[in-house]
């Protein structure tokens, strides 16, 4: 277990490292030069002080390492619009982007897997047949599309669950208030994951079903749904822990249409302005903490597919 | 796969590639992927034909007759500055579908040289690209995109460059897999006898067995890089107006959804049209190409 939990550590530092070289690499190659991250000054003396300033005379394998010590840190710089450091602007939006993303993640796990494992057991039934193509539908729409028609309907037209915001204005925090803030959003996030835990779980349902084991449990006698739950279901969730790990990523990107839309003060939505308004020390802060977050979802995914499957630990 | 019998290792199953006969027989008996290729073959020529052959000019703008609903001068109504939104729809498809064609090739490309040069050399080379690639993987690749169009600006060769470097990892995954496959296969042994470089086995040798497993993550790719693209384009971050793409023709479309909600509902439709009948194709492809994966 140890030596495997050291290897995951491992790739999650790998992954931490290419993110920080990925977007040295971009502060490297911006139009004017990585001088434009720090300052708006424009007379090419200014500049060329700057730059000196900045260390940025030095070679580039020495600000690189400098870099990635200011990544290990979490000192990405001032933000360009209000002159915060950027590590507070992130500290106020993670909570957001956390909840929203925790909850579509619950809604897609305790929706797609129960459904897939029907879809497995009544393979070709007009159940599986209808789930199948809604779930075409799923990762086929685009995502701020849907979520505008949901707004016409559910907030503007039936006037059920507010379209936009955190809270209702004004109100105090109230857990019920937020609750339904959150469905809108939330829906739209997992409305691309759900549909591919489901037809994932349905696969590896449907190969478990078929092995010697899941026959020798039926010939001896075992009630069927002892069989489904206690041997098939178990063992076809190893391989489903691993697609959550690779939705995640998905599901994290998929915040920044979501929050733009439902103005949900998230991380999405603050790449989004810092984007437009090129406040490129937030925009790398942000890609970068955001990468971090799901290195750490990564994890613990890796370590409860460990914790399921005994086998890892020998390999 | 090879087999190891008694210390003597059989490769009787790697010896000829593979005959691919009868891929189309079975595509034509999966009734949405038929469906959705002749949905795409339409849609693809009317990008490519329609534009000369447009009723309207999609970049005419006309202030009297602005946000109007369909009628029989403008078949699907205009804009808020009164443009055509019929002639907008199929000169976004060009876009759109150029854009998402393009990004695929390029995820193409670098997935193979990932993948192949991991698969074909092995070891260390091996190792250091597929951690590599995992490691792109387990990104929220969407921030990054977001991240080098900040940087660079939108447009569409930046979409097309970002979208495609940043979904490559499948392909390379794939590729891998295949390469490792072929390169002890027989033709291999016998392409190095009559002094073929490892360039040209991996590229004239190995490559041709490799794409039939490719297309079906090209297909797929195909329906991510369009919705990518409109995304980024909604944003307002992606294709820039007034050059219409089914994304970007969402962006002001949000602010009229009550006195035309036409405005919103026709380019939505379209991308999603598009994007499932990509998926419907790449899915019956690989129900075709591996009649072995067709229960699974």
């Amino acid at each position: 277990m140890t030596v495997y939990v050291a290897r995951r550590l491992v790739h999650a530092l790998l992954v931490l490292f290419v993110v920080s070289v990925l977007t040295f690499s971009l502060v490297n190659l911006a139009p004017g030069g990585p001088a434009i991250m720090t300052t708006m000054e424009t007379t090419i003396e200014q500049q060329q002080a700057h730059r000196v300033r900045l260390g940025l005379d030095r070679p580039l394998y020495v600000r690189l390492g400098k870099w990635l010590l200011a990544t290990a840190r979490g000192d990405f710089g001032r933000s360009f619009n209000d002159g915060r450091p950027v590590m507070q602007v992130i500290g106020e939006r993670l909570p957001a982007t956390l909840l929203l993303g925790g909850a579509a993640l619950a809604v897609s796990v305790a929706g797609g897997i129960p459904a897939g494992v029907l879809s497995a057991t009544h393979r070709y039934s007009v159940y599986d047949h209808s789930v199948t193509f809604l779930s075409f539908i799923g990762v086929s729409i685009p995502a701020f599309w849907l979520a505008i028609m949901l707004i016409l309907l559910f907030s503007v037209e039936l006037r059920w669950l507010p379209g936009s915001g955190m809270a209702t204005i004004g109100a105090g925090f109230s857990l019920s208030d937020r609750i339904l803030h959150l469905v809108l959003p939330a829906s739209v996030l997992a409305t691309t994951a759900l549909p591919q835990l489901l037809r994932f779980t349905r696969s590896a349902m449907l190969e478990v079903l078929s092995q010697d084991f899941v026959r020798t449990a039926r010939a001896k006698g075992l009630p069927g749904r002892r069989v489904l739950y206690g041997h098939a279901f178990r063992n076809s969730l190893i391989p489903v822990v691993t697609i959550v790990g690779l939705l995640i990523p998905r599901l994290v990107g998929g915040a920044v249409i979501t929050e733009s839309i439902f103005g949900w003060p998230g991380m999405g939505q603050l790449a989004v302005s810092s984007a437009i308004g090129r406040d490129f020390p937030l925009v790398m802060g942000v890609t970068i903490v955001v990468a971090v977050a799901v290195i750490l979802a990564n994890l613990a995914v890796d370590l409860a597919y460990g914790w399921l499957d005994p086998r890892v630990h020998y390999e | 796969m090879s087999r190891v019998l008694a210390g003597v290792e059989l490769r009787e199953d790697i010896v000829a590639p593979p005959r691919r006969r009868g891929v189309w027989h079975r595509l034509r008996r999966s009734r949405p992927a038929v469906l959705a290729a002749i949905f795409l073959a339409a849609v693809h020529l009317l990008a490519l034909a329609g534009p000369p052959l447009l009723p309207l000019d999609p970049f005419v703008t006309d202030p009297l007759n602005t946000l109007q609903r369909p009628s029989r001068a403008h078949l699907l109504g205009t804009d808020e500055i009164g443009r055509d939104t019929l002639s907008r729809l199929i000169f976004g498809a060009r876009v759109s579908l150029v854009v998402g064609l393009v990004a695929m090739a390029v995820a193409i490309v670098t997935g193979a040289v990932v993948g192949g040069l991991a698969g074909y050399f092995g070891g260390l080379v091996d190792a250091w690209l597929m951690r590599f690639t995992d490691a792109m993987m387990a990104l929220p690749t969407f921030f990054l995109i977001l991240a080098v169009v900040a940087v660079f600006g939108g447009g569409p060769v930046i979409v097309m460059l970002v979208i495609g470097f940043t979904s490559w990892m499948q392909v390379a995954r794939i590729a891998r897999g295949e390469y490792l496959r072929w390169r002890i296969a027989e033709f291999v042994d016998a392409a190095r006898a009559i002094g073929a470089s490892d360039l040209q086995i991996m590229a004239r040798h190995i490559f041709p067995q490799v794409t039939p497993s490719i297309i079906v993550t090209a297909t797929l790719g195909v329906a991510f890089a369009i919705l990518t693209e409109s995304a980024l384009s909604y944003l307002g971050l992606g294709i820039q107006p007034p050059t219409p793409s089914w994304g970007n023709m969402l962006q002001n479309a949000q602010q009229y959804l009550w006195s035309a909600p036409h405005l919103a509902v026709y380019p939505g439709a379209m991308i999603l049209l598009t994007v499932l009948s990509y998926n419907f194709l790449g899915d019956g492809l690989r129900d075709a190409l591996d009649p072995s994966l067709r229960n699974v």
